[in-house]
Protein backbone atom coordinates (compact mmCIF):
# COMPACT_ATOMS: atom_id res chain seq x y z
CA UNK A 1 0.00 0.00 0.00
CA UNK A 2 1.42 3.46 -0.90
CA UNK A 3 0.34 5.10 2.32
CA UNK A 4 2.62 1.93 4.31
CA UNK A 5 5.50 3.29 2.07
CA UNK A 6 5.38 6.63 2.57
CA UNK A 7 5.44 6.47 6.70
CA UNK A 8 7.60 8.73 8.25
CA UNK A 9 10.59 7.27 10.97
CA UNK A 10 9.60 10.00 13.37
CA UNK A 11 6.49 8.58 14.47
CA UNK A 12 4.74 11.65 13.98
CA UNK A 13 2.51 10.02 12.06
CA UNK A 14 1.80 9.58 8.29
CA UNK A 15 3.69 11.80 5.88
CA UNK A 16 2.19 14.58 3.65
CA UNK A 17 2.81 12.58 0.61
CA UNK A 18 1.09 9.57 2.14
CA UNK A 19 -2.13 11.68 3.10
CA UNK A 20 -2.61 13.24 0.39
CA UNK A 21 -2.85 9.89 -1.75
CA UNK A 22 -5.45 8.47 0.64
CA UNK A 23 -7.34 12.37 0.68
CA UNK A 24 -7.26 12.21 -2.93
CA UNK A 25 -8.88 8.95 -3.49
CA UNK A 26 -11.69 10.31 -0.87
CA UNK A 27 -10.16 8.60 2.12
CA UNK A 28 -11.87 11.34 5.14
CA UNK A 29 -9.42 10.25 7.62
CA UNK A 30 -6.35 11.35 5.70
CA UNK A 31 -8.51 14.71 4.99
CA UNK A 32 -8.82 15.11 8.68
CA UNK A 33 -5.27 14.29 9.50
CA UNK A 34 -4.56 16.99 6.63
CA UNK A 35 -6.82 19.45 8.22
CA UNK A 36 -5.44 18.83 11.74
CA UNK A 37 -1.76 19.17 10.60
CA UNK A 38 -2.25 22.51 8.78
CA UNK A 39 -5.52 24.19 10.10
CA UNK A 40 -3.43 26.42 12.53
CA UNK A 41 -1.55 27.32 9.41
CA UNK A 42 -4.09 27.91 7.40
CA UNK A 43 -6.11 29.79 10.19
CA UNK A 44 -3.57 31.60 10.80
CA UNK A 45 -2.44 33.06 7.50
CA UNK A 46 -6.28 33.71 6.18
CA UNK A 47 -6.58 35.40 9.32
CA UNK A 48 -3.03 37.43 8.68
CA UNK A 49 -4.45 38.00 5.15
CA UNK A 50 -8.02 38.87 5.91
CA UNK A 51 -8.23 39.85 9.48
CA UNK A 52 -11.67 40.16 10.59
CA UNK A 53 -12.41 36.32 12.22
CA UNK A 54 -15.46 35.51 10.88
CA UNK A 55 -14.03 36.02 7.48
CA UNK A 56 -11.26 34.28 8.40
CA UNK A 57 -12.66 31.51 9.75
CA UNK A 58 -14.99 31.49 6.22
CA UNK A 59 -11.87 31.68 4.55
CA UNK A 60 -9.99 28.83 6.16
CA UNK A 61 -13.17 26.15 5.37
CA UNK A 62 -13.28 27.09 1.48
CA UNK A 63 -9.62 26.75 1.67
CA UNK A 64 -9.55 22.81 2.90
CA UNK A 65 -12.97 22.37 1.08
CA UNK A 66 -11.39 23.47 -2.56
CA UNK A 67 -7.87 21.93 -1.42
CA UNK A 68 -9.59 18.51 -0.95
CA UNK A 69 -11.74 18.77 -4.07
CA UNK A 70 -8.84 19.55 -6.45
CA UNK A 71 -5.99 17.09 -4.37
CA UNK A 72 -6.14 15.48 -7.71
CA UNK A 73 -4.13 18.16 -9.43
CA UNK A 74 -1.37 18.40 -7.06
CA UNK A 75 1.67 17.07 -8.56
CA UNK A 76 3.82 16.70 -5.91
CA UNK A 77 2.19 15.40 -2.82
CA UNK A 78 5.23 16.50 -0.57
CA UNK A 79 4.42 19.68 -1.51
CA UNK A 80 1.25 20.23 0.07
CA UNK A 81 1.48 22.66 2.52
CA UNK A 82 2.85 25.18 -0.08
CA UNK A 83 -0.19 24.79 -2.15
CA UNK A 84 -2.39 24.99 0.76
CA UNK A 85 -0.68 28.19 1.03
CA UNK A 86 -1.04 29.76 -2.50
CA UNK A 87 -4.72 28.58 -2.34
CA UNK A 88 -5.01 30.61 0.84
CA UNK A 89 -3.61 33.57 -0.56
CA UNK A 90 -5.78 32.81 -3.81
CA UNK A 91 -8.96 33.00 -2.37
CA UNK A 92 -8.04 35.79 0.63
CA UNK A 93 -7.48 37.89 -2.57
CA UNK A 94 -10.75 37.08 -4.49
CA UNK A 95 -12.58 37.75 -1.58
CA UNK A 96 -10.75 41.07 -1.09
CA UNK A 97 -11.82 41.92 -4.73
CA UNK A 98 -14.94 40.92 -3.93
CA UNK A 99 -15.69 42.84 -0.43
CA UNK A 100 -14.46 45.78 -2.45
CA UNK A 101 -16.96 45.47 -5.31
CA UNK A 102 -19.31 44.83 -3.17
CA UNK A 103 -18.74 48.48 -1.51
CA UNK A 104 -18.34 50.21 -4.25
CA UNK A 105 -22.28 49.04 -5.20
CA UNK A 106 -22.89 50.08 -1.69
CA UNK A 107 -23.96 46.54 -1.34
CA UNK A 108 -21.38 46.29 2.16
CA UNK A 109 -19.81 48.55 4.52
CA UNK A 110 -16.15 48.67 4.37
CA UNK A 111 -14.95 47.04 8.10
CA UNK A 112 -11.75 49.24 9.22
CA UNK A 113 -9.28 46.56 10.91
CA UNK A 114 -9.53 46.90 14.92
CA UNK A 115 -5.64 47.07 15.28
CA UNK A 116 -5.62 46.61 18.96
CA UNK A 117 -7.40 43.40 18.41
CA UNK A 118 -5.10 42.09 15.44
CA UNK A 119 -1.74 43.09 16.53
CA UNK A 120 -0.73 40.61 19.71
CA UNK A 121 0.21 42.75 23.24
CA UNK A 122 2.97 40.47 23.36
CA UNK A 123 4.24 42.13 20.27
CA UNK A 124 7.98 44.32 21.21
CA UNK A 125 7.26 47.98 20.48
CA UNK A 126 9.05 48.04 17.31
CA UNK A 127 7.04 45.17 15.82
CA UNK A 128 4.02 46.62 17.32
CA UNK A 129 4.67 50.36 15.19
CA UNK A 130 5.46 48.26 12.14
CA UNK A 131 2.11 46.23 12.16
CA UNK A 132 0.01 49.12 12.90
CA UNK A 133 1.61 50.69 10.04
CA UNK A 134 0.39 47.69 7.88
CA UNK A 135 -2.36 47.22 8.86
CA UNK A 136 -3.49 50.64 9.04
CA UNK A 137 -3.54 51.25 5.29
CA UNK A 138 -4.67 47.59 4.26
CA UNK A 139 -8.19 49.28 3.06
CA UNK A 140 -6.70 51.97 1.43
CA UNK A 141 -4.59 49.41 -1.07
CA UNK A 142 -5.76 47.95 -4.19
CA UNK A 143 -6.49 43.65 -3.49
CA UNK A 144 -3.17 43.25 -5.25
CA UNK A 145 -0.91 45.34 -3.32
CA UNK A 146 -2.28 44.77 -0.14
CA UNK A 147 -2.02 40.71 -0.21
CA UNK A 148 2.05 41.24 -2.02
CA UNK A 149 2.56 43.31 0.89
CA UNK A 150 1.06 41.65 3.75
CA UNK A 151 3.00 38.70 2.46
CA UNK A 152 6.25 40.69 2.23
CA UNK A 153 6.41 42.65 5.86
CA UNK A 154 4.13 40.31 7.99
CA UNK A 155 4.99 36.57 6.31
CA UNK A 156 8.44 37.64 5.61
CA UNK A 157 8.25 35.99 1.75
CA UNK A 158 11.38 36.44 -0.69
CA UNK A 159 9.60 38.00 -3.65
CA UNK A 160 10.42 35.51 -5.73
CA UNK A 161 7.73 33.14 -3.14
CA UNK A 162 5.04 35.83 -3.49
CA UNK A 163 5.29 35.90 -7.09
CA UNK A 164 4.99 31.93 -6.66
CA UNK A 165 1.73 32.39 -4.44
CA UNK A 166 0.04 34.93 -6.50
CA UNK A 167 0.65 33.60 -9.60
CA UNK A 168 2.13 36.80 -11.02
CA UNK A 169 5.62 37.29 -12.18
CA UNK A 170 8.75 38.65 -9.79
CA UNK A 171 8.15 42.18 -11.71
CA UNK A 172 5.04 42.35 -10.93
CA UNK A 173 5.30 41.77 -7.53
CA UNK A 174 8.01 43.99 -7.40
CA UNK A 175 5.60 46.48 -8.89
CA UNK A 176 3.13 46.42 -6.48
CA UNK A 177 5.38 46.13 -3.22
CA UNK A 178 6.79 49.91 -4.47
CA UNK A 179 3.13 51.08 -5.21
CA UNK A 180 2.60 49.48 -1.44
CA UNK A 181 5.66 50.56 0.20
CA UNK A 182 5.06 53.97 -1.95
CA UNK A 183 1.51 54.45 -0.21
CA UNK A 184 2.97 53.19 3.26
CA UNK A 185 5.16 55.89 3.61
CA UNK A 186 2.55 59.08 2.08
CA UNK A 187 0.52 57.64 4.63
CA UNK A 188 3.10 57.79 7.65
CA UNK A 189 5.28 60.88 6.39
CA UNK A 190 8.38 58.39 5.60
CA UNK A 191 7.65 55.76 7.76
CA UNK A 192 11.03 54.17 6.80
CA UNK A 193 12.33 50.33 5.54
CA UNK B 1 12.06 46.80 8.86
CA UNK B 2 11.13 43.96 11.75
CA UNK B 3 11.90 40.82 10.65
CA UNK B 4 8.83 39.58 8.98
CA UNK B 5 9.33 36.09 10.01
CA UNK B 6 8.64 36.95 13.67
CA UNK B 7 6.01 39.44 12.78
CA UNK B 8 3.73 36.85 11.68
CA UNK B 9 3.52 35.42 15.63
CA UNK B 10 2.36 38.87 16.47
CA UNK B 11 -1.00 39.02 14.20
CA UNK B 12 -2.73 34.92 14.95
CA UNK B 13 -5.95 34.11 15.89
CA UNK B 14 -5.30 31.11 18.22
CA UNK B 15 -8.08 28.44 17.67
CA UNK B 16 -8.87 26.24 20.36
CA UNK B 17 -9.04 22.56 19.60
CA UNK B 18 -12.57 22.80 20.33
CA UNK B 19 -12.75 25.25 17.81
CA UNK B 20 -10.49 23.41 15.64
CA UNK B 21 -13.00 20.41 16.18
CA UNK B 22 -15.93 22.73 14.86
CA UNK B 23 -14.29 24.40 11.91
CA UNK B 24 -13.75 20.56 10.95
CA UNK B 25 -17.27 19.47 11.05
CA UNK B 26 -17.85 21.98 9.16
CA UNK B 27 -15.72 21.44 6.41
CA UNK B 28 -16.74 17.33 6.16
CA UNK B 29 -20.16 18.34 6.30
CA UNK B 30 -19.82 20.77 2.82
CA UNK B 31 -17.38 17.97 1.38
CA UNK B 32 -20.22 15.45 1.96
CA UNK B 33 -22.95 17.43 0.91
CA UNK B 34 -24.21 18.09 -2.23
CA UNK B 35 -21.95 20.85 -4.23
CA UNK B 36 -23.68 24.45 -3.95
CA UNK B 37 -25.25 25.14 -7.34
CA UNK B 38 -23.57 28.44 -8.13
CA UNK B 39 -24.34 30.40 -10.82
CA UNK B 40 -21.29 32.01 -11.25
CA UNK B 41 -19.89 28.14 -12.09
CA UNK B 42 -22.11 27.70 -14.67
CA UNK B 43 -22.94 30.79 -16.11
CA UNK B 44 -19.30 31.50 -18.15
CA UNK B 45 -19.17 27.73 -19.62
CA UNK B 46 -22.84 27.62 -20.39
CA UNK B 47 -21.96 23.84 -20.35
CA UNK B 48 -23.37 20.99 -21.89
CA UNK B 49 -25.01 19.85 -18.70
CA UNK B 50 -26.74 23.31 -18.06
CA UNK B 51 -28.14 23.77 -21.30
CA UNK B 52 -29.04 19.87 -20.96
CA UNK B 53 -30.31 20.62 -17.48
CA UNK B 54 -32.56 23.41 -18.80
CA UNK B 55 -33.86 21.43 -21.59
CA UNK B 56 -34.86 18.38 -19.58
CA UNK B 57 -36.83 20.56 -17.16
CA UNK B 58 -38.25 22.50 -20.13
CA UNK B 59 -39.47 19.32 -21.61
CA UNK B 60 -40.87 17.86 -18.42
CA UNK B 61 -42.87 21.05 -17.36
CA UNK B 62 -44.21 20.97 -21.28
CA UNK B 63 -45.12 17.28 -20.35
CA UNK B 64 -45.31 16.44 -24.01
CA UNK B 65 -46.03 12.74 -24.92
CA UNK B 66 -43.99 13.40 -28.19
CA UNK B 67 -40.14 12.20 -28.26
CA UNK B 68 -37.89 14.99 -27.36
CA UNK B 69 -35.73 16.58 -29.11
CA UNK B 70 -32.91 15.77 -26.33
CA UNK B 71 -33.64 12.11 -26.18
CA UNK B 72 -30.23 10.54 -26.28
CA UNK B 73 -28.60 13.36 -24.83
CA UNK B 74 -25.42 13.12 -22.49
CA UNK B 75 -25.14 14.45 -19.09
CA UNK B 76 -21.51 14.45 -18.29
CA UNK B 77 -20.54 16.28 -14.53
CA UNK B 78 -16.72 16.52 -15.32
CA UNK B 79 -14.91 17.38 -12.61
CA UNK B 80 -18.03 18.82 -10.89
CA UNK B 81 -21.08 17.91 -9.20
CA UNK B 82 -24.07 18.59 -11.74
CA UNK B 83 -27.48 18.51 -10.17
CA UNK B 84 -30.06 18.16 -12.84
CA UNK B 85 -33.90 19.57 -11.51
CA UNK B 86 -36.22 18.17 -13.30
CA UNK B 87 -40.19 20.08 -13.85
CA UNK B 88 -41.96 17.51 -11.85
CA UNK B 89 -39.88 18.28 -8.25
CA UNK B 90 -37.40 15.53 -9.38
CA UNK B 91 -34.03 15.81 -8.79
CA UNK B 92 -30.84 13.82 -10.88
CA UNK B 93 -27.46 14.62 -8.56
CA UNK B 94 -24.52 13.60 -10.76
CA UNK B 95 -21.21 12.69 -8.83
CA UNK B 96 -18.10 14.05 -10.31
CA UNK B 97 -16.94 11.91 -13.53
CA UNK B 98 -20.32 10.32 -13.97
CA UNK B 99 -22.55 10.30 -17.05
CA UNK B 100 -26.20 10.07 -17.85
CA UNK B 101 -27.45 9.82 -21.13
CA UNK B 102 -31.07 11.22 -21.61
CA UNK B 103 -32.53 7.72 -23.78
CA UNK B 104 -36.45 9.02 -22.99
CA UNK B 105 -38.14 12.06 -21.61
CA UNK B 106 -41.23 12.75 -22.25
CA UNK B 107 -44.60 13.17 -19.54
CA UNK B 108 -45.09 9.26 -19.88
CA UNK B 109 -41.43 7.74 -19.49
CA UNK B 110 -38.32 9.01 -18.36
CA UNK B 111 -35.32 6.79 -19.51
CA UNK B 112 -32.18 7.06 -18.14
CA UNK B 113 -28.67 5.32 -19.18
CA UNK B 114 -25.55 6.13 -16.35
CA UNK B 115 -22.91 5.36 -18.24
CA UNK B 116 -20.35 6.31 -15.72
CA UNK B 117 -19.93 6.92 -12.30
CA UNK B 118 -22.60 7.45 -10.05
CA UNK B 119 -25.88 9.55 -9.64
CA UNK B 120 -28.37 9.88 -6.97
CA UNK B 121 -31.84 9.88 -7.35
CA UNK B 122 -34.63 11.77 -6.08
CA UNK B 123 -37.80 11.07 -8.17
CA UNK B 124 -41.23 12.47 -7.35
CA UNK B 125 -44.42 10.51 -8.01
CA UNK B 126 -45.91 11.44 -10.71
CA UNK B 127 -49.42 8.87 -11.98
CA UNK B 128 -49.05 7.43 -15.38
CA UNK B 129 -45.49 8.56 -15.72
CA UNK B 130 -42.99 5.91 -15.47
CA UNK B 131 -38.82 6.30 -14.73
CA UNK B 132 -36.69 4.24 -15.17
CA UNK B 133 -32.41 4.33 -14.96
CA UNK B 134 -30.19 1.47 -16.80
CA UNK B 135 -26.63 1.23 -16.49
CA UNK B 136 -25.42 -1.78 -18.57
CA UNK B 137 -28.00 -4.91 -18.82
CA UNK B 138 -29.10 -3.37 -15.48
CA UNK B 139 -32.67 -1.70 -15.14
CA UNK B 140 -34.15 0.02 -12.08
CA UNK B 141 -37.94 0.78 -12.50
CA UNK B 142 -38.67 3.95 -10.18
CA UNK B 143 -42.02 4.65 -8.63
CA UNK B 144 -41.33 7.44 -6.54
CA UNK B 145 -38.21 7.47 -3.90
CA UNK B 146 -34.67 8.36 -3.12
CA UNK B 147 -31.54 6.07 -4.31
CA UNK B 148 -28.11 5.77 -5.88
CA UNK B 149 -26.85 3.91 -8.95
CA UNK B 150 -23.46 3.44 -9.19
CA UNK B 151 -21.01 1.28 -11.78
CA UNK B 152 -17.49 0.46 -10.65
CA UNK B 153 -15.75 -0.90 -13.65
CA UNK B 154 -13.95 -4.72 -12.60
CA UNK B 155 -10.48 -6.00 -14.42
CA UNK B 156 -13.36 -8.20 -16.76
CA UNK B 157 -16.75 -5.72 -16.49
CA UNK B 158 -18.23 -3.68 -14.09
CA UNK B 159 -20.38 -4.13 -10.97
CA UNK B 160 -24.10 -1.57 -10.89
CA UNK B 161 -25.13 -1.21 -7.07
CA UNK B 162 -27.98 0.45 -6.45
CA UNK B 163 -28.67 1.63 -2.88
CA UNK B 164 -32.40 2.89 -1.83
CA UNK B 165 -32.60 5.59 0.66
CA UNK B 166 -36.72 5.64 0.83
CA UNK B 167 -39.47 3.89 -1.09
CA UNK B 168 -38.85 0.81 -3.14
CA UNK B 169 -37.30 0.43 -6.77
CA UNK B 170 -37.56 -2.92 -8.59
CA UNK B 171 -34.27 -3.82 -10.21
CA UNK B 172 -33.12 -6.63 -13.39
CA UNK B 173 -30.27 -7.36 -13.83
CA UNK B 174 -30.99 -8.21 -17.31
CA UNK B 175 -33.37 -8.15 -19.92
CA UNK B 176 -35.86 -10.71 -19.35
CA UNK B 177 -34.42 -11.02 -15.96
CA UNK B 178 -36.64 -11.91 -12.69
CA UNK B 179 -37.17 -8.14 -11.36
CA UNK B 180 -35.79 -7.51 -7.46
CA UNK B 181 -37.24 -5.49 -5.25
CA UNK B 182 -35.07 -3.43 -3.04
CA UNK B 183 -36.87 -1.38 -0.49
CA UNK B 184 -35.53 1.56 1.47
CA UNK B 185 -32.42 0.97 3.73
CA UNK B 186 -31.19 -2.49 1.24
CA UNK B 187 -28.14 -2.18 -1.22
CA UNK B 188 -28.29 -4.29 -4.36
CA UNK B 189 -25.22 -4.86 -6.89
CA UNK B 190 -25.02 -7.00 -9.95
CA UNK B 191 -21.77 -8.09 -11.74
CA UNK B 192 -21.91 -7.68 -15.48
CA UNK B 193 -19.21 -9.32 -17.48
CA UNK B 194 -17.84 -7.90 -21.12
CA UNK B 195 -19.23 -10.91 -22.76
CA UNK B 196 -20.32 -9.38 -26.15
CA UNK B 197 -23.70 -12.20 -25.47
CA UNK B 198 -25.84 -11.33 -22.24
CA UNK B 199 -26.63 -14.54 -20.54
CA UNK B 200 -29.94 -16.18 -20.05
CA UNK B 201 -31.53 -14.92 -17.28
CA UNK B 202 -31.86 -18.28 -15.32
CA UNK B 203 -28.91 -19.76 -15.97
CA UNK B 204 -26.00 -16.96 -15.99
CA UNK B 205 -27.55 -14.21 -13.81
CA UNK B 206 -24.96 -11.85 -12.79
CA UNK B 207 -24.12 -11.79 -9.15
CA UNK B 208 -26.97 -10.44 -7.27
CA UNK B 209 -27.20 -9.82 -3.55
CA UNK B 210 -29.77 -7.64 -1.79
CA UNK B 211 -28.13 -6.18 1.67
CA UNK B 212 -29.97 -4.22 4.42
CA UNK B 213 -27.99 -1.93 6.35
CA UNK B 214 -29.21 -3.30 9.49
CA UNK B 215 -27.37 -6.10 11.27
CA UNK B 216 -29.51 -8.30 10.72
CA UNK B 217 -28.53 -11.60 9.15
CA UNK B 218 -29.17 -10.86 5.50
CA UNK B 219 -29.81 -13.54 2.72
CA UNK B 220 -27.41 -11.74 0.77
CA UNK B 221 -25.42 -12.75 -2.34
CA UNK B 222 -23.20 -9.98 -1.17
CA UNK B 223 -23.21 -9.51 2.69
CA UNK B 224 -25.01 -12.61 3.55
CA UNK B 225 -23.09 -13.45 6.77
CA UNK B 226 -23.33 -17.45 6.49
CA UNK B 227 -24.20 -19.97 3.35
CA UNK B 228 -26.60 -21.12 5.15
CA UNK B 229 -28.80 -18.38 5.42
CA UNK B 230 -31.81 -19.24 3.72
CA UNK B 231 -32.60 -16.67 0.52
CA UNK B 232 -34.53 -13.23 0.20
CA UNK B 233 -38.21 -13.55 -0.29
CA UNK B 234 -37.70 -10.48 -2.83
CA UNK B 235 -34.67 -12.13 -4.77
CA UNK B 236 -35.36 -15.88 -6.56
CA UNK B 237 -33.44 -18.31 -5.09
CA UNK B 238 -31.46 -19.60 -7.96
CA UNK B 239 -29.94 -16.28 -8.13
CA UNK B 240 -28.56 -15.85 -4.35
CA UNK B 241 -27.25 -19.51 -5.25
CA UNK B 242 -25.88 -19.21 -8.19
CA UNK B 243 -23.96 -16.17 -7.65
CA UNK B 244 -20.41 -16.20 -6.99
CA UNK B 245 -19.25 -14.78 -4.31
CA UNK B 246 -17.85 -10.95 -4.35
CA UNK B 247 -14.41 -10.70 -3.87
CA UNK B 248 -12.97 -8.19 -1.65
CA UNK B 249 -11.85 -5.65 -4.22
CA UNK B 250 -15.02 -5.71 -5.27
CA UNK B 251 -16.64 -5.03 -2.15
CA UNK B 252 -14.19 -2.42 -1.37
CA UNK B 253 -14.95 -0.46 -4.65
CA UNK B 254 -18.74 -0.89 -3.98
CA UNK B 255 -18.38 0.33 -0.13
CA UNK B 256 -16.10 3.20 -1.82
CA UNK B 257 -18.51 4.12 -4.37
CA UNK B 258 -21.45 4.26 -2.15
CA UNK B 259 -19.21 6.40 0.25
CA UNK B 260 -18.81 8.79 -2.18
CA UNK B 261 -22.05 8.95 -3.35
CA UNK B 262 -23.34 9.79 0.39
CA UNK B 263 -24.45 6.39 1.18
CA UNK B 264 -23.15 5.50 4.68
CA UNK B 265 -25.36 2.71 5.45
CA UNK B 266 -24.65 1.13 1.75
CA UNK B 267 -20.96 1.59 2.54
CA UNK B 268 -21.08 0.22 5.96
CA UNK B 269 -22.97 -2.80 4.66
CA UNK B 270 -20.39 -3.35 2.08
CA UNK B 271 -17.01 -3.11 4.70
CA UNK B 272 -19.40 -5.53 7.03
CA UNK B 273 -19.63 -7.96 4.00
CA UNK B 274 -15.93 -7.56 3.52
CA UNK B 275 -14.57 -8.18 6.76
CA UNK B 276 -16.92 -11.36 7.17
CA UNK B 277 -15.74 -12.83 4.11
CA UNK B 278 -12.27 -11.41 3.61
CA UNK B 279 -11.21 -10.71 7.46
CA UNK B 280 -7.60 -11.81 6.22
CA UNK B 281 -7.43 -9.28 3.03
CA UNK B 282 -5.16 -6.77 2.73
CA UNK B 283 -7.81 -4.15 2.75
CA UNK B 284 -9.16 -5.31 5.90
CA UNK B 285 -7.59 -3.01 8.13
CA UNK B 286 -8.92 0.10 6.30
CA UNK B 287 -11.71 -1.36 5.39
CA UNK B 288 -12.32 -1.75 9.69
CA UNK B 289 -11.13 1.80 9.67
CA UNK B 290 -13.61 3.73 7.39
CA UNK B 291 -16.57 1.38 9.15
CA UNK B 292 -15.63 2.51 12.89
CA UNK B 293 -15.05 6.27 11.18
CA UNK B 294 -19.11 5.95 9.22
CA UNK B 295 -20.29 4.68 12.41
CA UNK B 296 -18.99 6.84 14.12
CA UNK B 297 -19.58 10.28 12.65
CA UNK B 298 -22.57 9.29 10.16
CA UNK B 299 -24.52 6.33 11.67
CA UNK B 300 -24.88 7.41 15.39
CA UNK B 301 -23.19 3.87 16.27
CA UNK B 302 -20.38 4.48 18.75
CA UNK B 303 -20.49 0.58 20.34
CA UNK B 304 -20.59 -0.39 16.42
CA UNK B 305 -17.56 1.87 16.04
CA UNK B 306 -15.55 0.66 18.55
CA UNK B 307 -15.84 -2.63 17.94
CA UNK B 308 -14.32 -1.48 13.90
CA UNK B 309 -11.90 0.59 15.54
CA UNK B 310 -10.64 -2.25 17.57
CA UNK B 311 -10.27 -4.83 14.41
CA UNK B 312 -9.07 -1.97 12.49
CA UNK B 313 -5.86 -1.52 15.08
CA UNK B 314 -5.79 -5.56 14.99
CA UNK B 315 -5.52 -5.98 11.45
CA UNK B 316 -3.06 -3.70 10.13
CA UNK B 317 -0.42 -2.52 13.37
CA UNK B 318 2.05 -1.35 11.16
CA UNK B 319 -0.56 0.74 8.90
CA UNK B 320 -0.61 4.44 8.49
CA UNK B 321 -4.25 4.36 9.43
CA UNK B 322 -3.43 2.98 13.25
CA UNK B 323 -2.49 6.30 14.38
CA UNK B 324 -5.90 7.66 13.43
CA UNK B 325 -8.02 4.24 14.42
CA UNK B 326 -6.25 4.66 17.97
CA UNK B 327 -7.62 8.29 18.51
CA UNK B 328 -10.98 7.98 17.16
CA UNK B 329 -11.24 5.00 19.59
CA UNK B 330 -10.44 6.98 22.28
CA UNK B 331 -12.91 9.46 21.46
CA UNK B 332 -14.95 6.51 21.09
CA UNK B 333 -14.79 5.06 25.02
CA UNK B 334 -14.67 8.77 26.00
CA UNK B 335 -18.51 9.30 24.60
CA UNK B 336 -19.19 6.47 25.66
CA UNK B 337 -18.10 7.31 29.68
CA UNK B 338 -15.73 4.31 29.45
CA UNK B 339 -12.95 5.90 31.52
CA UNK B 340 -10.74 2.93 31.95
CA UNK B 341 -10.62 1.70 27.89
CA UNK B 342 -10.32 5.50 27.35
CA UNK B 343 -7.52 6.04 29.64
CA UNK B 344 -5.84 2.25 28.57
CA UNK B 345 -6.20 3.54 24.21
CA UNK B 346 -4.90 7.27 25.03
CA UNK B 347 -1.41 5.43 26.70
CA UNK B 348 -1.37 3.04 23.78
CA UNK B 349 -1.35 6.42 21.76
CA UNK B 350 0.75 8.34 23.55
CA UNK B 351 3.45 5.81 23.54
CA UNK B 352 3.31 5.31 20.20
CA UNK B 353 2.88 8.35 19.01
CA UNK B 354 3.86 10.94 21.03
CA UNK B 355 4.23 13.57 18.78
CA UNK B 356 1.19 12.31 16.64
CA UNK B 357 -1.28 14.60 14.81
CA UNK B 358 -4.01 13.84 17.18
CA UNK B 359 -1.44 14.04 20.64
CA UNK B 360 -3.29 17.04 21.71
CA UNK B 361 -6.57 16.34 20.94
CA UNK B 362 -6.23 12.46 22.55
CA UNK B 363 -4.10 14.10 25.45
CA UNK B 364 -7.56 16.05 26.78
CA UNK B 365 -9.82 12.93 26.01
CA UNK B 366 -11.54 10.88 28.59
CA UNK B 367 -11.54 13.82 30.85
CA UNK B 368 -8.35 14.07 32.97
CA UNK B 369 -4.62 14.60 31.77
CA UNK B 370 -2.64 11.43 31.66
Amino acid sequence: MAVRAALTQSGAGPSDAALVVSAAAGESWAQEALYRRYGRMVNGLAYRLMPNSADSTDLAQDVFIEAFRNLQGLKNHQAFASWLRSIVIRIAHKRVRRQRLMARLGLRRPEAVDLDTVVSRNAPPDARAELRAVYGVLEELSSEDRTALVLRRVEGMAIGEIAEHMGRSVATVKRRLASAEAHLSRRLGGFDD
Amino acid sequence: MTDGQKLSAYVSRDLTERELGEQWSHIEERLAAKQPRRAARLVPGLSLAVVLTAAVVLFVQHRRAVPSAWDGALVDSGADHVSVALGDGSHIELMPASRVAVVEGSARSVRLDLRKGSAHFDVTHVPGRTFFVKSGNVTVRVVGTRFTVSTVPLPDGSRVTVAVDEGVVEAESGPGAEPTRIRAGETWSAVQTTDATPPAPSVAAPSVGVAPATPEPVPSAVAAPSPAAPPSPQQPAEHAVKAPEPTAQELFEAANAARQAGDARGAATSYEALLRRHPTDARAGLAAFELGRLKMDQLGDTRGAVSALKSAVTAAPSSAFREDALARLVRAYATLGNVESCERTRSAYLGSYPGGVHAAAVQKSCGAAP
